[in-house]
Parts: structure tokens; C-alpha cells; sequence
């Protein structure tokens, strides 16, 4: 206690160290609007996420090797060998995938209780670009342990990207580092994977967080009739809400591990250049839009592809009315809905094409496409 | 009292502090640029230098019976060589118009499929079905004696 003592004189005599102190208090005891819940906990967990993905992603950069001859044996090293290496490895490619989700529910949670509407466009706008990047995070993450299923779910990625005109070609050349994925590919996707993309994620979180604390939650109330919460009727942040998300955290974390044993994460074969492995498939968030692209020609497919993210990002300038609960405004939330069984529908497809699945017990081929067949009695 | 030269003068402070303005402007986006530029240049994938190989060798007719196929690389890239009968050779470019997968050669059908998005090719190449728009690139096959040889 003394040496705390000695260390905050040594920082009054240098700093305003009042000035911070008050602005510390000032935002622990902020208040936060009553009907804060638990699902106000989805961007903490995706906070909370950035974080366990930066703590693990170092970490497995001690043993990872980025090149086509050591990448894949050094994810194998870490995931047999390194103590504890497969609940690092683990962690890190589940926090991937729950991120996602957590980015998705946090926007759903947003969109719904229409907390993206005046003054808060800019929040959503940033919102999703951080959902955008992490998107990108997970794409460039996916090739980095260099076996099948990442080798070839790159090169059909970046194949799409290649088909959009004019500036395509040119961009699915810079990502490549040439014409086909290869060791060039590799050390791309890891220099923006552990050194480009977390900065502008930093960056982007940052201002998120800022734009939140200093714009407040977003109550219930009609745009322009929000009244601020007050202490009284309000829930203090600290420690009423802190508890609530570290019990949150908790649970995910132990949640996590719990994947991590159950399912842990292969590491398959390692990439063949030359050998396609059969119905690969990208990831489950990339899945909608893969499934949508077989649908049209390249060129439509890509351009109405485009649509869905660009209706996301300016969604605050198209939706102007002043209320925000989701009864008094059944357009927006219909179309929310809709999208979301659209968006579920098509991943399902996608994740069911081109193989048999019994369902309700009579076997069927799925398509290309994702419609069913029967299969003929012999 | 005339304010005139007052006038001028500003005028003339004004459009000078404008041209300084746009000047400075002007040098910090092209100081920009000129940062971006070896940045970019950089970054873009170098050309592979020295002389390209004209022919990839497919190994011996002996061994090679009619109805299969053979995966070659030449400059890294892969080529599909199918002995269609006796004196009928065909090569390909294995790499699928549609997504970039690699194509394999079916014996029992006779046709070149694509494992990622079932695309189905004739024996000569052209789409039969599936999502491709485009025939898979050919190449000619000479055999020399013993040896199966595909011209780049």
C-alpha cells in the first residue's frame, strides 16, 4: 500500500493525475440504460475475443514456420508435440469461428433493437467494416497451416476475387504474389494476417469503443426523445455490468475448451498442389455467399454478391425512422428476418451440395446447386 | 478615404495564401505518391526471369496404356495427359475454367471431372456439364520414338 502510495505522488507531481482519476470514475460509474441485457454482452465477447485471438495468435507465431516446405509440419509440431500446443491451436481456430458469431449477434443485437439509428450511423459504419475484417482475418488465417483443405479453399477464393472485372485480375494478382497459390501466397496472407490486418483492427475497435462510451448505449426511446440514463433507473457500469461480463467471459472461456477437447481442430493433409480433394467448401460464413455466386454468371453473381454488405453498411441512412423497438417498425425488421432465413437457407445448401444425405429416412443427392434428388432403388 | 489598395492588397495576400495552399497541398499528395509508388511496385509480383521451356516430357508410351491418364508439370503448372487409344494422345491444362480445382481423368466414364464443383469435361476438352463457361486449354502431344512429349 505504501508503494502505491509513493508511485500515485510520484504521478501527481508529473501529471494531472485528478483529471484522470475523474475520468477513470466518471466512466466506471456511467450508467447504462435499464434494459441493458444479456445480450448486450455479444460485442464484450467479441472484445473479449480480439484479445484471446491476439494472446493465442502470438503465441502459436513461436512455432509456426511460414513457408511451403515448414508450415504445415510447424502446425503439426504445435498441435502434437508443443505442451500444451493443442489447446493454443485450438483455441486460436475456434476464437476464429466464435468471433464470427459473436461479430454476427452483436450486429443482429444492433440491428434489432435498432441502436444503429441517429447518432450512432457512424458506430454501425465502423461496425461493420470491423465485421469485413474479420471476414479477411479468417480468410487469410485459413491457408496459413498449408493443408488441402486450406490450399484449395484459398485458391477457388481467390479465383472468385480474380473474376470481378477489370480490377480483379490485377488484385488476385497482388494476393497471389503470381498466378497460382503458392509460397508467395503463404507469405502474403501471414504478413497481413499477424501484421497489417490487426493494426486497422486496433484501430477501427478503438474508435468503436470511444464513439460507445462517449455516445452512451442506445435506449429504447424514439430518436431524438432519448433521455440519458440516470444513476437512479439506470444500471451502473461498474460493478453491476463488469460482473455480468466477466461471468459472461467465464463461461465462454470454459465453454471454448470444452470445443477444443470435443472438436478439436484437424490438420487433414498437407496441401498437393496437384490433387483436388473432393467437394471442398469454404468456411460456414463464407458459405451464403458461395452458394449464391452458383447461381448466376460470374459477373451478376459477384454483383449481386456485393449488395447484401453494402445494404449493411449504409442500413442507417435507409432506415430514418425515429423508432427503435422492433413492433413499431415491421419493414426493417422484416427484411432483417428475411435475410437472416435467406442467408441460413443458402449456407445450409451450400453446406449440403454435391453429396447424399439421408433425410427424414429416405437417402437423396444434393446438388450442385443444393437441391435434393431422390437416389433410384437399385 | 479609398480603400482600394486596402482591397487590392488583400485580394492579392488571399489569392497568394490560395496558390501557396494548393501548392502545399499539391506536394503533400505527391510526396504521398511517391511513397505509394516503390510501396506498390514492391509488392507486385515479380515476372520469372530466364527462358521458358517449350516441351514437358510425359515419360514412356510403353507404360502408358490407352484409357488412362498422367498428371505432368511443366513451369509449375499442371497438365493432364490422357492416351485416348493406341495413336490417340490428348493433354490438357488441369487447372478447371471454372474455380481453378484440379481435374481428373474418369476411365470409367471416358470424361475429365472437377471434384470441386462436379463440372464434367469431354475427352477433347469441352464442357458438358457444370458450372465452367470455357473448354479446358489443349495442348499438343507428340510421341518421338518412346517418349510422350507435350508442346507448351
Amino acid at each position: 500500500m505504501k508503494l502505491l502510495r509513493i508511485v500515485d505522488e510520484w504521478l501527481a507531481e508529473r501529471l494531472p493525475m485528478n483529471d484522470v482519476k475523474g475520468f477513470i470514475r466518471a466512466q466506471a460509474s456511467k450508467a447504462l440504460p435499464p434494459h441493458t441485457s444479456w445480450f448486450h454482452t455479444f460485442g464484450s465477447l467479441s472484445l473479449f475475443l480480439v484479445v484471446s485471438q491476439i494472446v493465442t495468435g502470438i503465441l502459436l507465431m513461436v512455432y509456426y514456420r511460414a513457408t511451403p516446405e515448414t508450415a504445415f509440419e510447424s502446425v503439426r509440431y504445435i498441435t502434437a508435440k508443443a505442451d500444451f500446443g493443442w489447446l493454443i491451436r485450438g483455441l486460436h481456430a475456434w476464437g476464429a469461428t466464435l468471433m464470427l458469431l459473436m461479430v454476427l449477434l452483436h450486429m443482429m443485437r444492433t440491428f434489432f433493437m435498432g441502436a444503429f439509428k441517429k447518432p450512432r450511423e457512424g458506430t454501425w459504419v465502423i461496425g461493420v467494416f470491423l465485421f469485413g475484417l474479420t471476414l479477411t482475418f479468417g480468410f487469410t488465417g485459413y491457408l496459413l497451416p498449408w493443408n488441402q483443405l486450406s490450399y484449395w479453399a484459398t485458391t477457388i477464393g481467390t479465383e472468385m476475387t480474380g473474376s470481378i472485372p477489370i480490377v480483379g485480375a490485377p488484385i488476385k494478382h497482388l494476393l497471389l504474389g503470381g498466378d497460382a497459390v503458392s509460397g508467395e501466397t503463404l507469405a502474403r496472407f501471414y504478413v497481413m494476417h499477424v501484421a497489417v490486418l490487426p493494426w486497422i483492427l486496433m484501430m477501427l475497435v478503438t474508435v468503436h469503443l470511444v464513439l460507445m462510451r462517449v455516445q452512451g448505449l442506445a435506449t429504447l426511446d424514439p430518436v431524438g426523445q432519448e433521455s440519458p440514463a440516470d444513476q437512479k433507473a439506470g444500471i451502473p457500469f461498474f460493478p453491476h455490468h463488469v460482473l455480468k461480463e466477466l461471468m459472461v467471459f467465464s463461461v465462454f472461456l470454459g465453454a471454448m475448451i470444452t470445443l477444443v477437447i470435443l472438436w478439436p481442430t484437424e490438420l487433414g493433409e498437407k496441401a498437393n498442389p496437384l490433387e483436388t480433394p473432393a467437394a471442398i467448401k469454404p468456411e460456414w460464413y463464407f458459405l451464403p455467399t458461395y452458394q449464391l455466386l452458383k447461381f448466376f454468371p460470374k459477373l451478376l453473381g459477384l454483383v449481386i454478391a456485393f449488395v447484401p454488405p453494402l445494404v449493411l453498411l449504409v442500413w442507417p441512412f435507409l432506415d430514418r425512422t425515429p423508432q427503435r423497438r422492433l413492433r413499431r417498425r415491421p419493414v426493417s425488421g422484416t427484411i432483417g428476418v428475411v435475410a437472416l432465413i435467406l442467408a441460413v437457407v443458402l449456407g445450409l445448401m451450400g453446406a449440403l451440395a454435391e453429396q447424399e444425405v439421408t433425410i427424414f429416412g429416405k437417402k437423396v443427392h444434393v446438388d450442385h446447386y443444393g437441391i435434393p434428388h431422390s437416389i433410384p432403388r437399385p | 478615404m479609398d480603400s482600394r489598395p486596402e482591397k487590392e492588397e488583400t485580394r492579392a495576400t488571399r489569392s497568394r495564401r490560395s496558390f501557396l495552399d494548393v501548392v502545399l497541398k499539391t506536394g503533400v499528395v505527391a510526396w504521398l505518391a511517391a511513397m505509394a509508388a516503390p510501396t506498390l511496385v514492391y509488392l507486385w509480383p515479380a515476372r520469372s526471369q530466364g527462358a521458358r521451356s517449350t516441351r514437358a516430357a510425359a515419360g514412356s508410351a510403353k507404360d502408358f496404356p490407352a484409357g488412362t491418364a498422367r498428371m505432368v508439370q511443366a513451369e509449375g503448372a499442371p497438365i493432364l495427359v490422357i492416351r485416348l487409344a493406341e495413336d490417340r494422345f490428348k493433354a490438357f491444362s488441369a487447372i478447371c475454367t471454372h474455380l481453378g480445382c484440379i481435374v481428373k481423368w474418369e476411365a470409367g466414364t471416358r470424361d475429365i471431372r472437377c471434384p470441386c464443383h462436379a463440372a464434367v469435361f469431354s475427352a477433347d476438352g469441352k464442357v458438358v456439364s457444370g458450372p465452367p463457361s470455357r473448354p479446358l486449354v489443349e495442348y499438343q502431344v507428340t510421341v518421338s520414338g518412346d517418349d510422350v512429349v507435350v508442346k507448351l
